[in-house]
């Protein structure tokens, strides 16, 4: 048993809590929540459970308070929307183009929901180990190319 | 005479120019859109343009105490209050919500496009 491991045998519920919670916060970022199927789920479940609370009652509200006073007037916007039958196709173009914006603190805040990400989390230093080591091998080439001059009676980088 | 000429030619060159740009930035189609299919009710049909609808003023009734008449809605100054300045104010007023909420838009022009287009098609053109 390692010095970590020790301390984290050490520590009682509420102060493993916390380090969950931080270790958590500092390990993860916004893509790997997105790069993990069920994580991604929550944060998309999460943005649109926003926008069903305080996006879309908002724009109906805005969107019949403008269609209420044209009709009161008899003016030509809005005119043919009597009833507000229309302020669902109002809600459904705005929804489309809403920028997605993830709030990850939700992790922060219940580090129990991240943990399909944290048991892929050899997998995921993994993968991010062999894209360093491509991209160093990528860097090197370039490198022997760049600092190195290539012999053509020998036929190789001196 | 000459002056007078080449600065009114000038003037016409200068209006086409922006008006090439509106219909490119808007990106719509100057046919006209038919209003959206609303059950039980039928709508007036359409006789200008988009473009021309756009500038044409808001109309609103009015009443005195022996008449009702339809009224052209205008500005402090008398310029026209045009379907463009509604477009443009219910855009903006839509937006401030959406911030207040806490969303933003990914593709404003085009988000824009479609707001304008939803308007005209509940729109009457004229009373």
């Amino acid at each position: 048993m390692n010095k970590e491991e020790t301390m984290i045998e050490m520590m009682n519920d509420e102060e493993f809590n916390t380090y969950k919670k931080n270790l958590i916060k500092e390990t993860f970022t916004e893509d790997d929540y997105l790069s993990c199927e069920k994580t991604r789920q929550i944060l998309e479940d999460e943005f649109f459970w926003k926008w069903e609370k305080k996006g879309e009652p908002s724009i109906e509200e805005f969107y019949n308070g403008m269609r209420t006073e044209m009709q009161g007037r008899y003016a030509t916007p809005l005119f043919y929307d009597t009833t507000g039958e229309f302020s669902s196709k109002l809600t459904g173009i705005v929804y489309k183009h809403l920028k997605r914006e993830y709030d990850i603190s939700v992790f922060h805040d219940c580090p129990d929901l991240a943990e399909p990400l944290v048991r892929k989390y050899d997998e995921i230093q993994e993968n991010k180990k062999i894209k360093n080591k491509i991209s160093h091998k990528v860097n090197e080439g370039v490198n022997i190319k760049v600092t190195k001059k290539f012999d053509w009676g020998t036929k190789t980088y001196k | 005479m000459l002056n007078t000429y080449l600065t009114s030619k000038g003037l016409i060159i200068k209006r086409l120019k922006i008006f090439i740009i509106k219909i490119i930035i808007m990106n719509i189609n100057t046919d006209r859109l038919e209003p959206y299919k609303i059950f039980n009710y039928i709508t007036s049909p359409r006789k200008m343009s988009y473009e021309n609808w756009l500038r044409s003023p808001v109309m609103e009734a009015a009443d005195t105490t022996d008449d009702v008449y339809f009224k052209k809605v205008c500005f402090k100054n008398g310029d026209y209050y045009t379907h463009k300045h509604f477009i443009l104010d219910f855009y903006q007023d839509l937006i401030d919500t959406l911030h207040q909420n806490g969303f933003n838009i990914q593709d404003e022009k085009e988000f824009k496009r479609e707001i304008a287009i939803f308007i005209y098609r509940l729109s009457r053109e004229r009373l």
